[in-house]
């Protein structure tokens, strides 16, 4: 599938996850986003500390345990969707530090706004932006997380460098992404599904 | 997941633009969390991991 066309269809797809929720996934696995979460990683208590809404079961990890956030840090969320992995980033590093979310998908950057409203916090804010191109100056972060996105851009390598300017010497990124150990079966690969997912 | 990079692949490009200290973590759970995915079979090829990696200092 062209690059141009698998953009479209995960903004499109995101787009529509974000209006009318539902998860990244076909329909029919029988799953709730609470289900999803948790098998993700995410306990009951982080799920609870943050508005509902910004839980669409879309990750694949839980990087903000893993990263290991302290206070004061400025962290980058890469795909932060509805807002679920910024807010609890937020939480770690209080309000001297600070969560820049960033998202393709007008629609959940709308999402992720109203959700960081109710959750009253105020050192998060969300972003329009392509991973390829961060409109971030250089070496102004510690940490980026990101949760099941990258595997979705087209091109990893663009994502990566501009993950690497952006980060301070000694920045750490810390990924949740699904990866592929051997080829997926012609029939799985071209699955439109697939490309979403 | 059509798109997503190798395990291999992917540490090779983190070396190749300057990253240092870099882990594939496979999470525990990688079966449960790809098989949720809904796309039958697919737990077979892919896995669900942690990218670890730091920029140099200098």
């Amino acid at each position: 599938m062209a690059d141009d066309n698998i953009k479209t269809r995960v903004l499109e797809n995101y787009a529509r996850i974000a209006r009318q929720g539902g998860t990244c996934c076909p329909a029919g696995t029988g799953d709730e986003p609470s289900q999803a979460g948790a098998r993700a990683g995410y306990r009951p208590e982080q799920l609870g500390a943050v508005p509902d809404q910004a839980n669409l079961g879309l990750g694949c990890g839980n990087p903000v345990v893993r990263a290991g956030l302290t206070p004061g840090q400025t962290v980058l969320d890469l795909g932060s969707g509805p807002g679920l992995d910024a807010l609890l980033a937020a939480e770690r590093v209080g309000p001297r530090g600070q969560v820049i979310g960033l998202d393709m998908t007008p629609d959940m950057i709308a999402r992720a706004e109203a959700n960081a409203a109710q959750a009253k916090a105020a050192n998060v804010r969300f972003l329009l932006a392509d991973l390829e191109h961060l409109p971030l100056p250089e070496a102004s972060a510690d940490v980026v997380l990101s949760n099941c996105v990258i595997n979705l851009c087209p091109d990893k390598r663009a994502v990566y460098r501009e993950i690497f300017r952006v980060l301070r010497p000694g920045g750490r990124i810390c990924i949740a992404d699904v990866l592929l150990e051997r080829p997926l079966p012609e029939s799985l690969a071209q699955d439109p599904k697939a490309w979403c997912a | 997941m059509s798109g997503a990079a190798t395990p291999g692949g992917l540490v090779g490009l983190l070396q190749s633009e300057g990253f240092v200290d870099v882990v594939i973590e496979r999470k525990e759970q990688s079966r449960e969390i790809v098989a949720g995915f809904g796309l039958p079979g697919a737990e077979e090829y892919a896995i669900s991991a942690y990218i670890l990696a730091r920029k140099p200092i200098r």
